[in-house]
Formats: C-alpha cells, sequence, structure tokens
C-alpha cells in the first residue's frame, strides 16, 4: 500500500477511504492512517461494499461473526477484524449490514491502512504472559493467554504487542506488552462499573419484596442455578473469600457446586436478598434482551451468565484497602458479574445497600457483557462513554418493562441505581446518575459541556450523560437545558421504538471506537432501517442528538 | 323429568281404570326385570388445586353424565291387602368426555396465569343402585299396577381429573394443554326412589311391563387436590320396560 500523511489523535476524522496514498513517519517509524467508515450515500456504501470484499478475499478482513438480524427479517450482521498478516489489528472492525440478496446496507467501523509492523515478536508468549501478572500482580491461570495483536499508537504509529486481561484486588485490567521490547506499553480498566431437577422457588429480595427464583435440586438442597431459561444462569455465593473469588477470575481454580448459592430454608426458600435479586434480576434481563429484540443472550448464542456474590464481608469495609468488592457492581467478562456489598453506613451523604437489589443496576452490567459481544466499545474516551451510555439506557429500558412507572423503590425512572444508592443526608440524591436531568450528578448534558481529561478512562462515566440525554429525549422530548432546544419525543407509550433503534445502533451496527459524532449517523440509520426515513422515531433521535450538541 | 312426568301421568290413568275394575291383588310375589334407559344428561364440575412453580394452579373440569342404558331388576312380595315390599336392583354406565380448562402459574413471575383447555377422554361414569321399596300394588285381569317408593343405596364410580399435564417453553407465555391424570373415585350414598310400574299380563305368570322411577342421591367423591371433594348427583328418571312374572 501506499502512504498517506494523516494526523491521528484521539478525533476520528469521517473522510472517504482511499487505499492510495502517501505515509509519513513519526520518530522513524511510519503512521498508519485511521479510517472511521461511516458513509452517508449509496454511492459510498456500495465502494464501501466492493472494498470489504476485496479485503475479505485478501484476508485483511475476516468475518468474526455473522449472525440473522433479529429485529428485520432477511437482513444479516456481519462483523469483521482487520488482520496485517496473520495478526489482529486491534480496534479495527467493521460491522456490515447485508440485505436478503446480499447487498450492503450499511457498513461502519474503524480500520487502519498503511500498517507496515513487523509480525515477528521477540518476546514470547509465556513471557508476555509472565509479563502481565508481573504488572497485575497475582497470577494467571494456564488457559489465560496474551493475544498477539497489532496495537494502534496514540502517536499514530503501530506496535506489535501481547494483550492480555487480568485481575486484581482492585480492577480488571487490559494490558499489552511490546511484542518487540517486552516494556508495558499501554493500560486500561476494562472494569465495566457504576459507582428436571429444576425448580422455582420463592425468594425475598433486597427491598423485602417476593420473587420467584429458578433453582435447581442438588444433593438434597436448592441451589441458585437456573435451568429454565436457554442460557445457564448461576449465582454463587462467596461467603466473603475475595482469595478465593480472585483466584476463579484468574483462571486457578474452577467453581464446584458447594460455591453456589444454597436455599436458606426447606422448601426452596430463599431469604438472602443479594442472592435473590442477582438471581432473579439476571434472569430478567436476559428476558428483556429476548423478548424486546429477539437477542439470546449476552453472546446471542447463550453464553453462560455467572452472577458472584458475597465476594467480602460488609463490616470489613472499615478496614479494606480499596472500596470496588463493596460500592461496586460490574460485569467482569466472559459473562461473569459481581455484586457489591454495599454497606451499613454513610459514604459521601449517601447509602450503599447490595448491588443487585438494582434491576437497572443489573440490567446496566449485563448490557456491558452485550457490548462486548458486539460492538466491543472501547472502554476509553467517547466510545468508553458510549459504552456506559448504551447500558444505562438498557438498564433503564429493562426497569420499564417489568416495574411500573413512576418514582419510589422498585418501580421505573430515568435514574440510574436509585434502589441501591440512597440518599442518606439533606442535599443529596438517590442514586448515581439521572438520564433526565445528567446535571444533577455532575455530568454533562450537552456536547459542548464534555469532560476532555484523563481521569475516570476519559470520563466514561460523566460523558455518558449526554448519550443518555440523547435517550431520555428521544423518548419523552422536552428541551435540553444547556442548548434550550426542544424536542418530540415519541412517547413513553413508544418507548420501544426508541428502544430498538438504540439497541440496533449499539449491539448491530456500531464498532469499538466509535465516537458521538459516528453514534448519531449509526443511530439515525438504525431509525431509517426500522422505521424509515423522517418517521416520528427518526426525527426523535435526530433532534435529540441536535440537542445535546452532537451533529 | 317431563318424560317422567308424562309417564306418571299415563301410569294414574291406569290406575284409575285398575280401580274402576275393582282391583285386588293377589299373587303372593312379582318379579320384574327391565332393559330402559337414564335418559337425562346431567353435568357436574371438579375443581382441584395443586402447587406449580411456587405457586397455585387450579384446574376446572366439567363433567357430563349422559344418557345411557339402564338395566333393572326386582321384585315385590305381598305383605297384606295390596301392600308390599320390595327390592330392585339398577345398573347405568356410560362413558363421555370431560372439558378440562386451568390456570398455570408463570415460571418467573407471581400472580401471572397462563390458561389451558383440553379434553379428558372417555371418562366412565357407574351407578349401581339398590332401590328398597314399599308398594301398593293395584291389578285387574289384565293389568297391575305398582306405586312404590323408599330408600336407594346407590354405589357410585366415575373417573375424575385429578391433574393435568401441560408443556410450555420459554419464554413461559403461554402454556399448552398435554394429558389428563385420571383417577377413578368411588362413593356411597342413601337416597331414595319413587316409581311407577305398570304391567300387562300375557299369560297366568307371564306378562310384560314398563317402569318409570325417579330416584336421586347426592354424594361427595374424593378427589386428590380437591379439600371439598367432588359433588356429583346419582341416579335420575330412568324408564324402562320388561318381563314381568306373578307368583
Amino acid at each position: 500500500m501506499k502512504r498517506v500523511s494523516l494526523t491521528l489523535g484521539l478525533v476520528i476524522v469521517l473522510i472517504a477511504w482511499h487505499p492510495f496514498a502517501p505515509v509519513d513517519r513519526v520518530h522513524g517509524q511510519a503512521r498508519a492512517r485511521v479510517q472511521a467508515v461511516a458513509p452517508k450515500t449509496t454511492g459510498a456504501h456500495r465502494d464501501w461494499d466492493n472494498t470489504v470484499n476485496s479485503m475479505v478475499r485478501t484476508k485483511e478482513l475476516r468475518v468474526r461473526l455473522q449472525r440473522a438480524d433479529t429485529l428485520i427479517s432477511g437482513r444479516t450482521i456481519e462483523q469483521l477484524d482487520q488482520y496485517h498478516g496473520d495478526v489482529r489489528v486491534w480496534g479495527g472492525t467493521l460491522t456490515r449490514q447485508l440485505d436478503r440478496s446480499g447487498v450492503a446496507i450499511s457498513v461502519f467501523g474503524t480500520l487502519y491502512s498503511d500498517i507496515t509492523v513487523d509480525t515477528t515478536p521477540n518476546v514470547t508468549q509465556l513471557d508476555a504472559k509472565s509479563a502481565i501478572e508481573l504488572a497485575g500482580g497475582t497470577q494467571l491461570g494456564p488457559d489465560r493467554l496474551p493475544e498477539l495483536v497489532v496495537l494502534p499508537m496514540d502517536d499514530g504509529t503501530m506496535r506489535l504487542a501481547w494483550a492480555g486481561e487480568i485481575f486484581t484486588l482492585s480492577d480488571r485490567l487490559q494490558i499489552f506488552i511490546d511484542a518487540k521490547s517486552g516494556t508495558e506499553i499501554r493500560r486500561y480498566s476494562l472494569w465495566e462499573r457504576q459507582a428436571p431437577n429444576s425448580f422455582v422457588g420463592r425468594g425475598t429480595g433486597v427491598l423485602g419484596d417476593t420473587k420467584k427464583l429458578s433453582t435447581f435440586a442438588l444433593s438434597g438442597t436448592f441451589i441458585a442455578f437456573d435451568s429454565l431459561r436457554p442460557p445457564d444462569i448461576s449465582t454463587y455465593d462467596f461467603r466473603s473469600n475475595l482469595t478465593r473469588a480472585l483466584q476463579f477470575l484468574n483462571g486457578l481454580i474452577p467453581l464446584v457446586s458447594s460455591d453456589y448459592a444454597t436455599a436458606t430454608a426447606a422448601g426452596d426458600v430463599w431469604g438472602d436478598g443479594a442472592v435473590v435479586d442477582a438471581h432473579v434480576y439476571a434472569g430478567y434481563t436476559y428476558d428483556y434482551y429476548y423478548k424486546r429484540f429477539g437477542r439470546q443472550g449476552l453472546d446471542n448464542a447463550n453464553r453462560r451468565i455467572t452472577n458472584l456474590t458475597h465476594l467480602v464481608r460488609r463490616s470489613d469495609i472499615f478496614s479494606a484497602t480499596d472500596l470496588n468488592w463493596w460500592l461496586n457492581a460490574a460485569y467482569l467478562g466472559n459473562g461473569v458479574m459481581f455484586y457489591g456489598e454495599g454497606c451499613d453506613c454513610l459514604f459521601g451523604g449517601q447509602r450503599y445497600n447490595y448491588f443487585s437489589a438494582g434491576l437497572d443496576v443489573v440490567g446496566h452490567e449485563l448490557t456491558h457483557g452485550v457490548t462486548s459481544y458486539t460492538s466491543n466499545l472501547t472502554y476509553l474516551g467517547e466510545s468508553g462513554a458510549l459504552n456506559e451510555a448504551f447500558s444505562d439506557m438498557m438498564g433503564t429500558s429493562i426497569e420499564f418493562f417489568f416495574q411500573p412507572p413512576g418514582p419510589g423503590r422498585m418501580n421505573a425512572d430515568y435514574l440510574v441505581g436509585e434502589d441501591v444508592v440512597t440518599t442518606g443526608l439533606s442535599g443529596t440524591l438517590n442514586g448515581v446518575r439521572s438520564m433526565e436531568n445528567p446535571a444533577l450528578y455532575g455530568q454533562p448534558d450537552h456536547y459542548s459541556k464534555r469532560f476532555v481529561g484523563t481521569a475516570d478512562n476519559g470520563g466514561v462515566h460523566i460523558n455518558s450523560g449526554i448519550a443518555n440525554q440523547a435517550f431520555y429525549l428521544a423518548i419523552e422530548g422536552g428541551t435540553n437545558r444547556t442548548s434550550g432546544i426542544r424536542v418530540q419525543g415519541v412517547g413513553a407509550s413508544n418507548r420501544l421504538q426508541i428502544e430498538r433503534v438504540f439497541y440496533r445502533a449499539f449491539a448491530q451496527l456500531m464498532g469499538p471506537n466509535t465516537n458521538f459524532a459516528m453514534a448519531r449517523i449509526i443511530t439515525l440509520q438504525a431509525a431509517v432501517d426500522l422505521y424509515g426515513l423522517n418517521s416520528a422515531p427518526y426525527n426523535a433521535v435526530r433532534d435529540a442528538w441536535t440537542a445535546v450538541g452532537v451533529n | 323429568m317431563r318424560g317422567v312426568i308424562t309417564s306418571a301421568f299415563v301410569a294414574a290413568l291406569l290406575v284409575v281404570n285398575v280401580r274402576a275394575a275393582g282391583a285386588q291383588w293377589l299373587d303372593r310375589a312379582r318379579i320384574s326385570i327391565n332393559v330402559g334407559t337414564q335418559p337425562s344428561s346431567t353435568t357436574f364440575t371438579s375443581e382441584t388445586t395443586s402447587t406449580v412453580y411456587a405457586e397455585t394452579s387450579t384446574i376446572n373440569t366439567t363433567y357430563t353424565v349422559p344418557s345411557g342404558p339402564l338395566f333393572d331388576g326386582g321384585m315385590i312380595v305381598r305383605l297384606k291387602g295390596n301392600f308390599g315390599v320390595g327390592f330392585a336392583v339398577s345398573s347405568y354406565a356410560k362413558s363421555k368426555d370431560a372439558s378440562v380448562s386451568g390456570s398455570i402459574p408463570h415460571p418467573f413471575f407471581f400472580n401471572t396465569f397462563r390458561n389451558i383447555s383440553g379434553t379428558a377422554g372417555s371418562l366412565q361414569r357407574r351407578e349401581l343402585a339398590a332401590h328398597i321399596q314399599a308398594a301398593y300394588v293395584i291389578s285387574s285381569n289384565r293389568f297391575d299396577v305398582v306405586l312404590s317408593g323408599g330408600p336407594t343405596f346407590f354405589d357410585v364410580r366415575q373417573d375424575l381429573v385429578s391433574s393435568v399435564a401441560f408443556t410450555d417453553t420459554y419464554p413461559y407465555d403461554t402454556a399448552t394443554f398435554g394429558s389428563a391424570s385420571i383417577t377413578r373415585a368411588t362413593g356411597t350414598k342413601v337416597g331414595y326412589n319413587v316409581g311407577v310400574d305398570v304391567g300387562v299380563t300375557l299369560a297366568r305368570n307371564f306378562g310384560v311391563g314398563a317402569l318409570f322411577r325417579f330416584s336421586r342421591a347426592t354424594l361427595t367423591l374424593p378427589l386428590e387436590g380437591s379439600s371439598s371433594g367432588v359433588a356429583v348427583d346419582a341416579g335420575g328418571p330412568q324408564v324402562g320396560g320388561g318381563l314381568r312374572f306373578y307368583f
């Protein structure tokens, strides 16, 4: 390939792909060119389709996933990964929508051209694994081997790197080891957090409500194993053994039957609210995705869902060096969730209950799982904020699907985490975020107010407020407090339309490095696909993005 | 019931006629053998409950007791004058489908029921009745009329739906009736009978006749899953005809 000259940075530039262009060099290294793919015209779509087909033939693009579109019959969604030689290019991913005859309807994603990196590593895979273990301060299981990738760097260069994940006492890290020198060249948190023996048991949730839970009879007792839904949903009780939990997460030990949470009374009666809610709400989340979108679980192939509860003891929070296992919940990858213990105390004027008590919290975290198997939005910067926002959108939508709308406990609203985090002092609020008024919780409600620092992975929990506000306005309508622009929403009774549009965009059409501007284009494409150009949902989504300053 | 009234009316006319002839019963005993029908069709229901998915499931079944064949035989012995005592046995048996409906709890949510319906095939009903009769017999050369009444001992056997099998698959928003489990319930009860038997003599000890009887008892059959059991009516109008023997 010829070389192009292009400035790279965090800003992704929307320009037409051109494979024959010059490249310049930074510090002696060839700079590759990043291409955000979001064609707007029919001709551009056709050109891109041809380009993709050509790259598939040369194996520069390889189909990672091909599945039937569950929202529009006859269509197929393809996800393609970019390769340089036989090495995957990190973040180089396209999502292509095909009609019944195989013609491309849309192509979105990010590609890199002019890659000149030598793909022969000097550092072996096992040495890289050791380096990741050293960086994480703990051991990895024998099957937790890093992947050799071509890693786009911020300065526009490409590096050959080993990519691996590791759980530490306080985090889940993505670490890149330079495959030539063995040094660590990047790390970021993957912790997508938020501050016939089948039986049906009767359980009491954290908030005292009675609910059914799907259980399994084993050795004279009932365990929290849901075999009534297509995927296995298992809930484990670590009985405050964090060390054992970390060993499991790092692949050193498997979970065994004695790790399951069990009924607390005879007759399949469950009194541990944290277990009950984790188990039940994970099932509800699966149900929502299935009934709303026809999606079969996190990976659309009924991947097992594993809930981890009681990793620590509540009362130990006062001697803890890190509060993550108490005051958090997170999707830990591979279908594994953990729910924090909360605390019988005040933090920042708020009280924290068991984190599984919030249906929107559970839905939020499991949606990170959906994201990881679909767009895989990079948990950094704008794509990370979109990742967070999509989890808030779906978590809230799940609430509205199962709970009556209104204020108060166990009701559906646009607050996030209000059933877990409650005000303990005057002047504080319930929940951790508001989609209706993000500014109440210190989030921007407009792109002009976006956070541009490096904290919080580039503000993933901060800038999510912008997309959250767009989602809210598209449904409920109203006026954005910063721009003053009024949006005609589709109305609460038509929320399904906006949920489908955003699901389609985020879970079917987006790629890992999508930014806000691309998200606008892609959600509008989804609205056109589902409801047509200038339909009420299309106009609502368009106006909502405009109102929050994303054009 | 209308047929019974008509029959009773006919019998009454015969009695009037026989009395007009100065009727006097002279036989020591009278035996009757009849075939006929239990002509009315009645219905009854059962309700069973069971725990399904941690909640109460209710199954309602509507049974029909159809008209069906009757076999009857009895004897009356003269005690004094025109009065006598008698004993008769009648048997009725017939099978009929029952319609089943039920509400099946949802496995994931309380107070969310799925409706099912179906048919339980060929449920058998059998009634064996022993009628004790006080009889008043009026006879003439050609005709005799027996007016009778007394207690009846019913023995009832009825197939009942005790539970149903259903199928449901994820997302469990509907359930489909599969099959019904049938249990055979039996019960006994004392009721009553009243009747009219009209005979026509064809030879010295032999004749033919017609039977009109109404018997009734209400009994409760035990059924697993039903705390109060199943209330059923036994008996009803019976019409038949057959041979008469006089001694």
